[in-house]
């Protein structure tokens, strides 16, 4: 255990001094401050909209149809689980990357295994540094949430609202885990780096943008801007019925977003933060009822991962005789 | 001709004659090999090193030397064959091996995030020092490199980064050092510096040399036993004492050395 400490702090270290770590760290502070303000502002023009229109109709004499926009603080956060979704993967996949490209090219490893330790303590003394480093990351992500909600007018939350926030804290890390976990996989495996850095952004590029992708464009509802059934005047019944004749469509398309890690993020994310209406009248032990299977697929992903990165450092040969 | 049949003959009778004294091998190896598919790399080698010796591995490019050097330090698993080091089974016990030994590898090049005092630390740390301040510092003063602590890897100059090299090989007091390549890269002055360093480590702490190199003159500057690897195979194995008495009329060690290779081309 005490090896994989070692490892763990001298990785975690490693990162913190890297410029490219605290650039990435910046930007994203930056990009989820910037998206929850520029949603306030969308909110706060849809409520003075409402207000303005309910004047009109109370000037002659008539009662609203609509009820006044909620706010839901937590409903502000999509464009945090966007980018989390794009610029975490990018980050999982670079810190995988290099944490094996440094010791291959600089031999380190060598150094390491001519030490009385074994390979498990190097993968998973990797890991831990790793998700310590990713964990602050997100941390760092969630205090700039609730600073910005303090910022633009004095919001707090609620204690369930800060379950959802802590849940989705640990599902994030989960996400960038499982691609740190990929990443660190091929790089061992591969010859060469340059390979291994290619086919992990080949797999960002199918599973983070191309699937979600296919399923979304797949997806009729969202061919019209607001939603194609709500403009047609369709409720929620009609809707239903209207897509029960298309159930096998749904199915499949449902079966390529499940394809993609980054879906099942997206959904229990979009569920927590009520991005989806529907989500915000129910408890948050239903909402995680409803989404265990994208819960328990996000923390499978990683378990694999690490069992694989210790299978594949333990089994290669490469890295040593190069 | 004439020269490698010789060669062949002192081979033979070498190893077999000092077979008396079993303990004091610090290397110990029977019928090593390390094939890569029809290949062989290392082949059929067998090779005994006494304590506080510094022995040199001769060989031209593509010999199997690093392939030896990782197979006695537990790296990369034989293809066949067994060996002690250290009194440890390579294969069964490695991380015994580990505990008693130091290896600086070809090339190296640590972290360079890091000052070459926490570099140390760090390998010292993995090597089981729990509190390593004071012995990185009695081996910076060894290697009179106590005013490199503080500097980045990436501020170093080769030859300081090859003293820091051997810093990490020793600070855990290894009974038997393994230096692929050493004096790779350096200029006379670190050549001469880095044979002093050796020579100083063999006879003040005590530390048996195991060294791969592919230049004759700094075998027979530094080093008391002499093997010579050719295709995976060792051709030669004698003291250097013998060899020189052996090889006096013969013309300079070098042309024979470099007629080994000839022949075997051929
Ligand atoms: N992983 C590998 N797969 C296939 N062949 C290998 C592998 N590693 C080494 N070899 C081959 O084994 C032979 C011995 O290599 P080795 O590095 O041990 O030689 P060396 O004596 O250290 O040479 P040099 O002086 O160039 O360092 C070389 O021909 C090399 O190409
Ligand atoms: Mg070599």
């Amino acid at each position: 255990m005490n090896n994989r400490l070692i490892i763990a702090k001298k990785e975690f270290q490693d990162i913190f001094r890297s410029k490219i770590f605290s650039t990435i760290l910046v930007l994203l502070l930056t990009l989820t401050a910037t998206s929850i303000l520029v949603s306030t502002f969308i909110f706060k023009s849809q409520v003075s909209q409402y207000e303005s229109s309910l004047a009109l109709l109370q000037s002659i004499g008539k009662m609203p149809t609509e009820a006044a926009p909620q706010l839901f603080p937590l409903n502000l956060l999509r464009g945090v689980v966007d980018y989390i979704e794009i610029i975490g993967a990018i980050i999982g996949i670079l810190l995988g990357y290099l944490s094996i490209a440094k010791e291959k090219k600089t031999k380190t490893l060598k150094l390491l295994l001519s030490r009385p330790i074994t390979k498990m303590d190097i993968t998973i003394g990797k890991i831990m540094g790793h998700f310590l480093f990713v964990s602050i990351m997100i941390l760092s992500v969630a205090a700039i949430i609730l600073a910005s909600f303090l910022a633009i007018g004095g919001i707090t939350l609620t204690t369930v609202e800060y379950y959802k926030l802590a849940i989705f804290v640990m599902l994030s890390i989960l996400y960038i885990m499982v691609f740190f976990t990929l990443s660190f996989f091929l790089s061992v495996q591969q010859k060469s780096l340059s390979n291994a850095l290619t086919i992990c952004f080949v797999i960002w590029l199918v599973f983070v943008l191309v699937l979600p992708q296919i399923g979304d464009t797949m997806d009729p509802d969202n061919q019209v801007p607001g939603g194609f059934f709500k403009s047609m005047g369709f409720d929620k019944p009609q809707e239903e019925a209207v897509m029960a004749k298309f159930s096998n469509y749904e199915t499949t398309r449902d079966h390529i977003e499940q394809l993609s890690v980054t879906k099942h993020y997206e959904r229990t994310g979009f569920a927590l933060f009520g991005i989806k209406k529907t989500y915000n009248d129910m408890m948050l032990l239903e909402i995680l009822k409803e989404k265990w299977f994208d819960i328990v697929f996000l923390f499978t992903l990683f378990i694999i991962g690490i069992f694989s990165d210790v299978y594949i450092l333990y089994k290669d040969k490469q890295f040593i005789s190069s | 001709m004439i020269e490698k049949a010789s060669m062949n003959e002192i081979m033979k009778e070498s190893p077999s004659k000092e077979e008396t004294s079993f303990s004091s091998f610090v290397v110990d190896v029977r019928n090593l090999a390390k094939r890569y598919g029809d290949f062989a790399a290392v082949n059929d080698l067998t090779l005994q090193v006494k304590k506080g010796e510094i022995f040199g591995f001769l060989g031209h490019n593509g010999a199997g030397k690093t392939t030896t050097i990782n197979m006695l330090t537990t790296l990369l698993e034989p293809s066949s064959g067994s060996g002690k080091v250290a009194g440890y089974d390579i294969i069964n016990e490695s991380l015994e091996v580990r505990r008693r030994i130091g290896y600086l590898p070809e090339n190296v090049q640590f972290y360079d995030s890091m000052t070459a005092y926490e570099n140390l630390e760090y390998f010292a740390k993995l090597s089981g020092i729990k509190k390593p301040d004071s012995q990185i510092w009695e081996v910076l003063d060894f290697l009179d490199a106590r005013s490199y602590a503080d500097k980045k890897i990436s501020a170093l100059s080769k030859g300081m980064r090859q003293r820091i090299g051997i810093a990490q090989a020793i600070i855990h007091e290894p009974e038997i050092l393994f230096l692929d390549e050493p004096t790779t890269g350096l200029d006379p002055f670190g050549v001469k510096q880095l044979r002093d360093i050796i020579l100083r480590l063999n006879s003040q702490k005590g530390i048996t040399i195991f060294m791969n190199t592919h230049l004759l003159q700094e075998v027979t500057k530094t080093c008391s036993t002499i093997g010579v690897l050719n295709h995976g195979s060792l051709i030669y194995l004698d003291s250097l004492s013998n060899t020189m008495k052996r090889f006096k009329d013969e013309g300079s060690l070098e042309d024979i050395y470099l007629n080994i290779e000839n022949n075997e081309e051929e």
